[in-house]
Parts: structure tokens; C-alpha cells; sequence
């Protein structure tokens, strides 16, 4: 049986032509460039300028467990309460460097490394 | 023309005449060459004109000084009620109740709050009364006080708060003298503020006030609570209380508010006790400890999750059945959905789709019962919209959730027997268990972004809780979800003052006055009070930051600086994306930057204690511990925190 993921995936395929074009593995991407893009195009305002997410506008980016062509299907033709982003504001080169980017980010610390979380 | 004696009027006859002797006299002294060529002037008949007794009487004897005013009636009348304040901007058009409050009154209950804008005076009200259970006072102009003072008074009403006001006004046009006086005269001064008031009067002697007075403040503070106004004239209030008046205070009447309908109760709950997955969300019956206590034997009645929609602390937030953070399954789940006073129930059970056209969805099950139980279908008016989208319901119970919830339990109680207990319990450890792993999710997403700068919006609650866990807090404001529902997720919220909830109208502006308000309310009952502020509502109103000191009111302001409207840059972001152009410029209009905005030195330069601005977060802990001893002597202190947007 798939896992949940590749569920998501398979039936992302199967419903958008967008996915058609889109490659099936990460392109590689310019992480710096990634990073000007995070903050420039207003990915930092819902998702957070470290990419962790908010609760009542958007989640966690960093090292995102979403596929690329999943990640790239919700730019273009998001789910949710978030805006599109199309390939007239946003290449594919753009979403593949931001992508670089928010899967560059560090593993954060570990809850039980954290005094103050164990309140 | 004949000149006015001092001390004796000249009647219009006595005018006359004058000019008469003095066109005699004319026409005895040298003429004009012009003058003699004409005829002379054929007397003119004269008409009889009105004696106007103003102008043949002798001017009363102008009294100085008075032994008795209006005003200080009304200063005995709110003193009946026990009112521990009076929150104002101070104007001409209520002198006089001003004046009796601090000296005949001795200023104290109510003692007067001095504010620098009445939209702050009414904040300050709107947290008081969430803290407190009860109102202040609030006074202002009829005119431009009150125009200043309607956004809050909406948020007040938005938010069923109860508001009692009383605003000055000249309504005799010869008692109005100077400009200002006319400028602040009005003939329907509540007309502009109507839509969003339960009730209003302009008494017309001392005994009407005291009337309306008791009157307005029973209206407002029964459910639902909501905003009343008092209109007084500046001549009540100002001239001598008439001589042989027999004025009375009437007894304020203990109203009992409206319970739920017993027969709709019993429906209600057999459908509770039949549900498999029954859910309970509650928005605004947390006001008072009764509120929280008593949905909590509710729950713990049929085991069944609550979701806290957050306008008031409705339900502990680490209790095994506080669900908060599982809503959108929860909802798509149940079976049967009781809405507790929701301000708007549609979107917490609906999905709202902000799309070009936009659209709603529904997050229920199609054979999903809903059950409402709410004041708010006891009264609502209709120019403004903050009643919300109609949500239909399967059972919708027009009464004051609050009040309902024992009867309720008790109908659930009748219902419940050998065979469910054992249902109900397999369900509450389920419960418990999932409840557990929702702390222990909380604490691991707030793990991303920890050391971040600006610093996150987690671990600044997370460095606040450290500080607040061993204290009798209250969280007075944070702008509804800004700050992420950290404190909802982190912290142990057990008392309805834990967390007062936001706006109501989502005005902004809101968050800074009723911190203060609330800290007044808080502090004889030895309460620590906090606000995490955004920056873009402490600039509506740093005034506040005065009141505070000068009032030595005890008050810790976290700032959620993140330097932007944030949620309009979202927005913003929105618009430019569908139109495919800009998306790189949604900073012009909504940041508050360049230059950043020091809140440190704003609070200083009123007088508060201020520290800032942080952008390291492990600078952080050590400058709260700082602010928290100032605010524990006894004096409001800011911290300024540059943060994450959300």
C-alpha cells in the first residue's frame, strides 16, 4: 500500500496538468537566491522569516517533507487559504531555488534540550 | 442708539422713543444743503412690537457661587452603583460632573482616570469589564468626544461587553456661550453611535437621571451585555439642584439573566448523550469563573472535546478534553455540534474561500445536528454585520450561554445511565491521550525558528510563560490570533482572567487601553496583568502609556513588534498575486519601519519603564525578568520585541 505522501502525490499527478511540465525530482537551486526570493515575494509574511511556519497563516517550510513537484503544485495552484503564484511573478527556476532554500534550513534543537519548553 | 445702562435694561418702547427725541434733536441742529431740498420725512406709523420680558425686566441678580449643583446628585447616583472608576478625556460639556467627582465625590469611586484620546477611555472600559464582571464609567463630549470614542464603542458592542457612558451636551441654545460650546452642542448626540448602543437617554431633570441612570447600567449589564449612554445636559448638571426637590436613588435591581427554554434543554441534550462524536465550541462564556467551571462539568459530563474559539478563556487549556487544536477534523467528525455563544459560528463549522469569486464550504457532515445556544438571538440590530453569516441549526436555543450551562448539564445528567458511563469513558481516555500528544506537538513546532531574529513568536511566550507560570496572571490582549495561539498552546490557562480575549470588532487600537483597564480591575485582587501588544495598535493610542504612569497602574507591555500591519501586507500580497504584477512591493503602506519605531523610547518619554529594542533572542529572558520586577513595585514597563510576523 502507499504511504500518505506518495498518495498526495500520485493524486496530485493525476489531476494537474501543471505537473505535466514539472520535473518529478528537485532541480537544483540557488540557495542565496532562494533566500532574496523567501523574503521579497512575501513568502516570509504567512510562513515566517525563518520559514516555521504560523499557525493561523501558514506552515512550517523548513525542510519541507513536501515533494518537489508537490511543493511547486501548491506555488501555482495552491490548496488553502494561500495566493498563486504563477509563472508571469514566479519561474520555475525561482520556485526551484526557493525550494534550495527552505531545504538548506537547520534542524532546529530538540524539545528536551529546552528548558523553557518544558514548562 | 440708546446705549444699555449698567444694572437696567432698555426696553424696546425706551429705545423708540429715544430715537425719537434724538430725530427731534437732529432736526433742530444745522442740515444738509441735500436735506433742505426735501421734503421732510413723513413719520413712519409705529407697530406695536412684543415686549420681550428679557428686555424690559432688571437682570437677576448674578450669583457667583452655589451651594448645591446637578452634578452632585449624579456623583450619589454612580456612587450607588459602585463604580471604582471613571475613564476621560476632560471637556467643557461635562465640567461639572468632572468637578463633583473629585471634590464632592472625594475621587474616589469612582476615581478619575485621566486619557488622552476616548477612544482610549472606552478601552480602558472594554478591559476593565472583561476582567472585572462589571462596568466603569466612561465620560466624554457629546460631539468630538464621542466621535473619537465610537470605534471602541463598536468594539465593545462587537464584542457584547458592557459599556456605561454618560456624555455632556448643551441642549439649551442660550446657555451655550463660546464657540466650542456650539461645536459640541448636538440635538441626537447617541444618533451617530445607535447601530451599536442596547440603549440611551437624555433625562430632562435630576430624578430622570437618577432613573435612567440605574436604568443603563441594568440594560448594559444584562446579557447580552452591551454598550449604554446617558446624554446630559450641561444645565442639569451645572445649575443649583431646585429648591424643595425630593430626589431618590433607585435600588438597582438584581435581573436574573435569560436561562434556556427547558423542554429545547432536555432536546439538546438527548442529543448530546446519543452522539457518538458530539463536539462543544465555545466563543464567549467564559466571563466570569462560574463560566469555566461550568463548562467544564459539562464536558466532563459527556466526555466530549471542546474546541475554544477565543474570545474569552473558556475552558483550561490543558485539560484533557481541551481539543482546541484538532478543530478542522473535529468538526468534519461530529454528529451532533453545540455552539456556545459564538460571534461567528458559520466560519468556525464552514470553510471560507478567499478566491476571486469567492465561496464557503461546509466542514461538517452532511447528517451533522447543530445545536446553538446564544443570547445573541435574544437581540441584534442589523445596520452593521458583526452579527455574521446565518448558520442554520438543527436546535437553536435563544438564551445567555452562560447562564444555561448548569441547567443543561443537569438535563445531560438525567439522560446519562449504566450504559453510557462506560462509552463516555472509553471516549474521555482517548481523549486524554490525544490531548497529551497535542502539548507534545505544540512544544516540537515550536522548536523551528527558536534562536531565530527576529525572534519567534513561540519562544517569546515561551520565555514569558517562565516568568508568569508562578504568578495569578491575566493575558489581557493579543490581537486575537497574531501571536499564533502560542499562549493557548504553551501556557496553563485555568481562570476565565487568564486570557481576556480580543477586540470583538477586530478595530485596532483595542489591545493597549484595555491593558490598562484591565490592571485596574486586576490589582487589588493581586493579579500580575499582561498585554502582548502589537506595534501597529499601541501607535493608535500611545497615549495610554501616560495613563498608565501616571496612574502608577501595574501593567507589563510585551510588544509583538513586527514592524508591519501584517495583515494587511497579507492582503495585500493577495491582491497583487492575482493580478500577476508587484509582488515584490506589498511593504509600500503597511510596514512601520524606516525609521523602525523605538517603543522603548515612547514608553519612556511617557514615563514608563521601557527596554528595547530585542532582536536577540537570548537577550530576551533577562529583560523580562527586569520588566516583571519594575511591574511587580508597582509600575507599567515595556518591552519592545522585533518578532516574527505571526
Amino acid at each position: 500500500m502507499m504511504n500518505p505522501r506518495s498518495l498526495a502525490l500520485a493524486a496530485a499527478i493525476a489531476v494537474s496538468p501543471i505537473l505535466a511540465h514539472a520535473q518529478s525530482a528537485a532541480p537544483s537551486g540557488d540557495v542565496a537566491h532562494g533566500k532574496r526570493l523567501f523574503a521579497a515575494d512575501g513568502c516570509y509574511q504567512c510562513h515566517g522569516r525563518a520559514a516555521q511556519g504560523a499557525r493561523p497563516t501558514g506552515p512550517r517550510l523548513a525542510r519541507t517533507e513536501l515533494p518537489y513537484n508537490a511543493f511547486v503544485q501548491q506555488l501555482r495552484q495552491p490548496s488553502d487559504v494561500m495566493p498563486p503564484y504563477t509563472r508571469v511573478v514566479l519561474s520555475d527556476k525561482d520556485i526551484a531555488d526557493i525550494y534550495a532554500y527552505v531545504k538548506s534550513l537547520p534542524e532546529p534543537p530538540k524539545v528536551a534540550d529546552i528548558p523553557l519548553l518544558q514548562h | 442708539m440708546a446705549k444699555r445702562k449698567s444694572g437696567a435694561g432698555v426696553g424696546r418702547r425706551g429705545f423708540l422713543k429715544g430715537a425719537a427725541l434724538a430725530g427731534a434733536a437732529a432736526a433742530a441742529s444745522p442740515i444738509s444743503a441735500q436735506a433742505l431740498t426735501q421734503a421732510p420725512a413723513k413719520p413712519r406709523s409705529v407697530v406695536p412690537m412684543p415686549v420681550l420680558a428679557a428686555e424690559v425686566g432688571s437682570p437677576k441678580e448674578d450669583a457667583i457661587v452655589q451651594t448645591s449643583g446637578g452634578s452632585d446628585f449624579m456623583v450619589d447616583v454612580i456612587k450607588s452603583l459602585g463604580i471604582e472608576y471613571l475613564a476621560a478625556n476632560p471637556g467643557t460639556s461635562f465640567r461639572a460632573l468632572h468637578e463633583s467627582v473629585i471634590n464632592y465625590g472625594k475621587n474616589e469611586k469612582p476615581e478619575f482616570i485621566t486619557c488622552t484620546h476616548e477612544e482610549l477611555s472606552v478601552g480602558v472600559a472594554h478591559g476593565y469589564a472583561k476582567a472585572e464582571g462589571k462596568p466603569i464609567l466612561v465620560c466624554a463630549h457629546g460631539t468630538v468626544g464621542l466621535q473619537h470614542a465610537s470605534m471602541a464603542l463598536y468594539n465593545a458592542w462587537c464584542d457584547r461587553v458592557p459599556i456605561y457612558m454618560m456624555i455632556g451636551n448643551s441642549l439649551d441654545a442660550t446657555s451655550r456661550g463660546a464657540s466650542a460650546v456650539w461645536a459640541h452642542s448636538v440635538q441626537d448626540a447617541v444618533a451617530m453611535v445607535r447601530d451599536f448602543t442596547k440603549w440611551d437617554d437624555t433625562p430632562h431633570s435630576l430624578q430622570h437621571f437618577a432613573e435612567s441612570a440605574i436604568r443603563a447600567y441594568k440594560i448594559a449589564t444584562t446579557p447580552p451585555f452591551s454598550p449604554a449612554i446617558l446624554t446630559l445636559d450641561t444645565d442639569l448638571q451645572e445649575k443649583p439642584i431646585p429648591e424643595g426637590s425630593q430626589l431618590a436613588i433607585p435600588k438597582l435591581p438584581a435581573t436574573t439573566p435569560p436561562v434556556g427554554d427547558p423542554a429545547a434543554l432536555a432536546d439538546a441534550a438527548k442529543m448530546l448523550v446519543e452522539a457518538e462524536n458530539p463536539l462543544i465550541i465555545a466563543d464567549r462564556t467564559g466571563n466570569s469563573p462560574a463560566g469555566v467551571r461550568d463548562l467544564v462539568a459539562l464536558a466532563e459530563t459527556l466526555q466530549c472535546p471542546v474546541i475554544d474559539a477565543g474570545s474569552r478563556m473558556n475552558f483550561p487549556t490543558r485539560h484533557p478534553l481541551n481539543h482546541t487544536d484538532r478543530r478542522r477534523g473535529l468538526v468534519t467528525q461530529a454528529d451532533v455540534i453545540l455552539g456556545l455563544e459564538c460571534q461567528d459560528f458559520y466560519n468556525v463549522i464552514n470553510s471560507y474561500h478567499d478566491h476571486i469569486e469567492p465561496y464557503s464550504t461546509p466542514s461538517t457532515k452532511k447528517s451533522a445536528k447543530i445545536i446553538t445556544l446564544t443570547a445573541g438571538d435574544l437581540y441584534s440590530k442589523s445596520n452593521y454585520q458583526d452579527f455574521m453569516r446565518f448558520q442554520t441549526a438543527d436546535l437553536a436555543i435563544a438564551a445567555d450561554g452562560e447562564a444555561t450551562l448548569p441547567y443543561l448539564t443537569e438535563a445531560v445528567k438525567r439522560l446519562v445511565n449504566g450504559e453510557q458511563k462506560p462509552v463516555f469513558e472509553a471516549r474521555g481516555k482517548k481523549l486524554a491521550a490525544q490531548r497529551e500528544q497535542l502539548l507534545v506537538a505544540a512544544r516540537n513546532e515550536a522548536t523551528w525558528g527558536w534562536d531565530a531574529s527576529p525572534i519567534s513568536t513561540a519562544r517569546l511566550c515561551a520565555e514569558l510563560w517562565a516568568l508568569l507560570e508562578s504568578e495569578d496572571y491575566c493575558l489581557s490582549s493579543t490581537a486575537g490570533n497574531f501571536i499564533s495561539a502560542w499562549p493557548q498552546r504553551l501556557w496553563d490557562m485555568k481562570n476565565h482572567y487568564n486570557y481576556l480575549g480580543s477586540s470583538g470588532g477586530f478595530g485596532i487600537g483595542y489591545c493597549a487601553p484595555s491593558a490598562v483597564g484591565a490592571a485596574l480591575a486586576n490589582k487589588k485582587h493581586g493579579r500580575f496583568t499582561v498585554s502582548i501588544n502589537p506595534d501597529g495598535d499601541m501607535m493608535y493610542g500611545p497615549g495610554i502609556l501616560w495613563t498608565a504612569a501616571h496612574h502608577r497602574v501595574p501593567i507589563l507591555y510585551v510588544m509583538h513588534n513586527n514592524r508591519a500591519y501584517a495583515q494587511e501586507i497579507m492582503g495585500i500580497q493577495r491582491m497583487a498575486n492575482r493580478h500577476q504584477r508587484g509582488i515584490d512591493r506589498n511593504t509600500i503602506g503597511t510596514s512601520i519601519d524606516d525609521p523602525n519605531i523605538s517603543y522603548a523610547k515612547v514608553a519612556e518619554g511617557m514615563g514608563v519603564y521601557g527596554e528595547g529594542p530585542i532582536t536577540d533572542p537570548a537577550k530576551l529572558g533577562p529583560a523580562l525578568q527586569r520588566a516583571v520586577a519594575i511591574v511587580k513595585q508597582g509600575h507599567p514597563a515595556l518591552v519592545d520585541v522585533v518578532t516574527q510576523p505571526r
